[in-house]
């Protein structure tokens, strides 16, 4: 036979539960997400509540920046308005800034090719179906897929004979 | 109310947070954090733990904490607060042990041995709390001022010496893991939040039990008369046909 419990301390036990589970799955969650600093748990939480915006500001710098073709300042500035890698459009012109950092005329650089190729897989892990394209014309990029891009990023790093041909251009053809 | 406040939420929330500490360090040279996960000798040296603490009275559980004459929203309240302290105890040798494979070992046997003694021993469950406060406490001195000293960056000769020395001694197995000093205060106020549940989570004391463990712990120091006394009423005799036996058996 169950004792019957006064109603404020049904209640008490109540808040008890719910606050001890919900502590409990906070801890768990930062042992299993391992963030670095508090920001990284700020915006790591964030995107659990599913709150998780892009800085605007950030961005629109970052864009006016990519449209100068100061491509270092854009991928800073990109960074900095997505802190956690979860928006496919700010990642997917992280890696247009590697490529066009890193595409030359007579070779690619490997080092611009690989952070672009991790910039770009980050785009498609944040698209529910696993394919971007972007649809900003004005921008007058060579690769308007996140997997054509990501493609051309992988046969750059490859090595193939036509690397070794001084008077071939780095470029595949953009779709 | 108070006493339903601080064992329903106070409590679990302070292990909780003793459970989050236990495993957290900062990385030098930014101080960034790094959440370790518990080694499996930890979850042993915990289990070892609460048994000792269910055997000593510390958790007498089917007097305190979980029953059928009780609600299901109280055993289920006071399950998960049970449920934090083995985590939290977890979390507290994950706090206290080196990281270092030979001391880690070292200390790990230590706690070991010692919580495989105190099974076997009449323990009260303050001095108890106590002890482990002690032992925890070495640990915690040995780990966060002597080898965070000893593996600390920096280009002092003597710490230099003293690091091959113990590399020498100990054939090159001690590699030291050097954390921020943010470490160790952190690790402290988990140990000082543990020692907090603990104390919460312990039974009130009673003066009378307290007398009688103590008397029967130290049963030398009774004379011939009181022990007679003693083991009359426990027998349920009448105390003075006992210390007439006792009085004929000490003139023969």
């Amino acid at each position: 036979m169950e004792a019957v419990a006064p109603r404020s301390v049904a209640v008490i036990q109540a808040i008890g539960i719910a606050a001890t589970l919900v502590y409990g799955v906070a801890i768990a969650w930062v042992y299993v997400t391992q963030p670095r600093t508090i920001a990284e748990l700020k915006n790591a939480a964030a995107v659990q509540a599913n709150v998780y915006t892009v800085d605007d500001a950030r961005f629109a710098l970052g864009l006016k920046a990519f449209r100068d073709r100061q491509y270092r300042i854009a991928i800073n500035q990109f960074a900095a308005a997505d802190p956690a890698n979860r928006d496919p459009k700010t990642q997917f012109l992280i890696a247009s800034s590697h490529y066009a950092l890193g595409k030359g005329r007579v070779y690619d650089d490997d080092d611009e090719f690989a952070a672009a190729l991790v910039a770009v897989d980050r785009c498609l892990q944040a698209t529910p179906n696993g394919s971007y394209t972007i649809d900003d014309a004005s921008l007058g990029l060579e690769y308007t897929s996140a997997e054509a891009l990501r493609e051309r990023l992988r046969q750059g790093l490859e090595v193939t004979p036509g690397d070794f041909n001084p008077f071939a251009s780095g470029t595949g053809a953009a779709p | 109310m108070n006493v339903a406040l601080r064992q329903h939420v106070v409590l679990p929330l302070i292990l909780l947070t003793a459970a989050l500490l236990g495993g957290l360090r900062f990385a030098l040279p930014d101080l960034e954090m790094r959440f370790v996960a518990p080694p499996l000798t930890t979850l042993l040296l915990g289990s070892l733990l609460v048994v000792l603490y269910a055997r000593s009275g510390l958790l007498n559980i089917s007097r305190d904490w979980l029953g059928v004459e009780r609600t299901t929203l109280e055993n289920a309240s006071n399950g998960l607060t049970l449920a934090a302290l083995f985590i939290a105890t977890i979390q507290i040798f994950n706090a206290v042990l080196p990281e270092d494979t030979l001391f880690f070992s070292l200390f790990a046997v230590g706690f070991g041995l010692v919580f495989w003694n105190n099974l076997f021993v009449p323990v009260r469950p303050d001095r108890l709390v106590k002890s482990l406060a002690g032992l925890l406490l070495a640990a915690f001195v040995a780990k966060y001022v002597f080898l965070a000293s000893l593996f600390a960056p920096g280009d002092s000769i003597t710490r230099s010496v003293l690091q091959s020395l113990v590399r020498g001694v100990t054939l090159g197995t001690v590699q030291g893991v050097a954390y921020a000093p943010a470490t160790g205060y952190t690790a402290f106020l988990g140990f000082a939040l543990y020692l907090c549940g603990l104390w919460l989570a312990s039974p009130p004391r009673d003066p009378d039990a307290d007398r009688l463990y103590d008397l029967l712990a130290s049963s030398d120091r009774l004379s011939q008369r009181d022990r007679a006394r003693l083991l009359a009423a426990f027998r349920g005799e009448t105390v003075d046909a006992a210390l007439v036996e006792s009085d004929e058996e000490h003139s023969t």
